[in-house]
């Protein structure tokens, strides 16, 4: 299994857009990481802190919804963070434009 | 004042999946909405804080970054939020369901 894993992150790595991918735990620790350690560290927390944040406006505003995908667009990049179960990913892509 | 009935805006997005509009101005104060007060009062509740949240994620990551767009999907929904620099702009989408086939 931990070898579809590598080998998926490796492909989606290798588009073009993407600057990163972290996969982080539901604790928010980060499991994989293509970014370096520092910046993962931080990425992991704060993507942690918003993605309780963001589970919970969801919840509450309509009881049986459950929050899946959350996409940030900066004005640098984008980031896309998709949950999923325990644990869910982050990846920071340049946009096509 | 609130009279949306005329609004071509208004029913093309209802047409396309839309379920609501709520404008609010740079501070998160709601200024109009296709909806009930009460219920503009909850969305905002909810989506402001998540949304200056977000942004100070970004600045914090890096400080010369911002906010422009936020997208939060779920199971029934999307929720659309734009940051301007007078207004934020928030719209709610309701996906259409699907006939769903037994396999």
């Amino acid at each position: 299994m931990s070898a579809e894993v590598e080998e998926m992150l490796k492909r989606l790595q290798n588009y073009k857009n993407i600057i990163g991918i972290v996969v982080i735990d539901n604790d928010g620790i980060p499991i994989k990481t293509t970014l370096e350690y520092t910046t993962t560290l931080h990425y992991a927390a704060v993507m942690h802190m918003l993605r309780q944040k963001a589970s919970q406006a969801v919840l509450d505003l309509d009881g049986t919804n459950e929050f899946t995908l959350l996409r940030m667009r900066t004005l640098y990049h984008e980031v896309i963070l998709c949950t999923q179960g325990d644990y869910f990913i982050v990846v920071l892509q340049s946009p096509c434009d | 004042n609130r009279s949306y009935d005329g609004d071509a805006f208004v029913t093309l997005f209802a047409r396309r999946g839309g379920k609501d509009v709520i404008i609010l101005d740079a501070d998160g104060t709601p200024l109009q909405s296709t909806c009930s007060t009460k219920r503009t009062f909850l969305y905002v509740s909810n989506l402001k804080p998540l949304l200056f949240m977000a942004r100070n994620v970004v600045r914090d990551l890096d400080p010369s970054n911002d906010i422009t767009f936020m997208r939060i999907r779920s199971d029934i929904g999307e929720i659309h939020m734009t940051i301007g620099t007078e207004f934020i702009l928030i719209i709610v989408q309701r996906f259409k369901r699907k006939a769903v086939t037994a396999s």
